[in-house]
């Protein structure tokens, strides 16, 4: 008799990978935009101090982001 | 054991190893290369470093390969020595046609065909072959494509008010820390592969206790071949990656490194060991296919895929074949004497015809070769 898939691979965990990975796939490109946004607004010609003020804001916060996750997958491959 | 044949299977492995890191270079740092993120000399550089210090990080792969795939009280130096043979000679055929397959799956085969001449499939422990390295190895690819696909829709949608130009460069430099982050990984993963070959040998030689972790020598060890192979880069495989799957852009290679660097890191965290080689290939085709109007080579991607399911009967048959014959000397060492001369021969043989025809060097890595890419979706 055939072992079922969920005897070899739990499937609950391959539930949770493929969320994750579905969420850094939204995450990782959403703050990286954000960070170039950010630069495109400090470097347009004309752009007011507020511009500029939010262009930092914009990279700050994308950066963090991008930080944020380099530091969970060191977490993950320490733990691992 | 003796010392000899015992030394010989330590120092077959650590070649083993070096032909790892030169084969799976491109896992990490084809894309980064194809969009000019780094020159290839220092993608390959940083990708070593970064392979150096993963091999440290932990021991959980090494414990899986040396008690979760084969009998371990079964086992005989001369029949890991006979897998490591069909391992190596899987990788080194499989770089000289540019291929991307897999190290791991190369390394369970060998040492599974090994087994099976040498002991029978009672030494096999199957359970673990399908948990840990089939389903797995079906699965990577498309949890991965179908990440990076949605990275790069989102990348593409998100910046597209932005001049093409000012976005390349924010991408590509975001490119250089998702690529690290693969190449991490692929440190910790694959150096620790070989690391519990090594350990296997020692208890199988009766020179290290059962019970005993990974000795520190053997660390370093795995850690500077695995690095000193990813530096010679594997050029050939690294092509086929970075420019004949798909033409990949900046906020595509990105995607796809992304997509791996947490395909490979949530499952390890989950004690999955995936195969590097497949989740990046599945990575770049998502990628291919998620840039409006993105192209895929899907003649080279059927290759990939027919290497893939020919990787682990195909190296099995060889450690199998390495096998028979050094058990067909009356003495081991001499056997595997013979058996490790003829291989060195056939790579030696590979090598030389590598430079005669069509070599690939940091040079030419990135030169587009004239072939015709068709839309996503077209089969080729």
């Amino acid at each position: 008799m055939l072992a079922a898939l969920s005897d070899y691979l739990p499937l609950a965990d391959l539930a949770k990978i493929v969320a994750v990975c579905l969420v850094v796939a939204v995450v990782a490109p959403a703050s990286v935009s954000l960070a170039i946004a950010g630069l495109d607004r400090r470097a347009r010609t004309g752009s007011s101090e507020g511009d500029r003020a939010l262009g930092i804001v914009l990279i700050v916060v994308g950066v963090a982001v991008l930080l944020a996750l380099v530091a969970a997958g060191i977490y993950a491959l320490d733990v691992h | 054991m003796g010392l000899a044949i015992v030394s010989l299977t330590v120092a077959t492995a650590i070649v083993f190893d070096f032909t790892n890191g030169f084969h799976d270079t491109a896992n990490a740092m084809a894309t980064t290369i194809a969009t000019r993120a780094l020159p290839p000399r220092a993608a390959v550089g940083l990708a070593a470093c970064l392979n150096f210090a993963g091999a440290f990080i932990s021991v959980a792969v090494a414990a899986t390969i040396a008690n979760g795939i084969v009998d371990q009280a079964s086992v005989t130096v001369p029949i890991i020595f006979a897998g490591l043979i069909g391992a190596i000679l899987w990788n080194v055929i499989t770089w000289f046609l540019g291929i991307p397959s897999s190290s791991s799956h190369a390394l369970v085969g060998g040492m599974v065909g090994s087994v099976l001449a040498g002991v029978g499939s009672g030494a096999v422990i199957w359970s673990g072959i399908a948990s840990k390295v089939v389903i797995p190895a079906v699965l990577a690819p498309f949890v991965c494509g179908l990440a990076a696909f949605v990275a790069t829709r989102l990348s593409y949608r998100l910046t597209r008010p932005i001049d093409q130009g000012r976005s390349g460069v924010g991408f590509r430099f975001s490119q250089i820390g998702s690529s690290s982050m693969v190449a991490l990984a692929h440190g910790t993963n694959d150096a620790q592969k070989t690391m519990g070959v090594i350990v296997l040998t020692l208890v199988a030689g009766g020179r290290l206790s059962p019970t005993a972790g990974v000795p520190v020598w053997v660390k370093v060890v795995c850690a500077t071949a695995i690095a000193l192979g990813t530096f010679s880069g594997g050029w050939r495989v690294i092509k086929t990656l970075g420019t004949k799957v798909t033409e990949v852009e900046s906020p595509q290679g990105f995607s796809a490194e992304t997509s791996s660097a947490t395909a490979i890191l949530s499952s390890s965290y989950f004690g999955f060991s995936l195969s590097t080689t497949q989740v990046v290939s599945g990575g770049v085709m998502g990628a291919g296919l998620g840039r409006a109007g993105g192209v895929v080579h899907w003649g080279v991607v059927r290759n990939m895929v027919f290497a893939w399911l020919l990787t682990m009967p195909a190296a099995g048959a060889m450690g199998a074949l390495a096998e028979v014959t050094v058990s067909g000397f009356s003495n081991a060492t001499v056997g595997v004497a013979v058996v490790g001369a003829a291989a060195a021969a056939i790579l030696a043989t590979f090598l030389v015809q590598a430079r005669r025809h069509g070599n690939v060097t940091a040079d030419n890595v990135i030169e587009a070769e004239p072939q015709a890419l068709q839309p996503a979706g077209v089969g080729a």
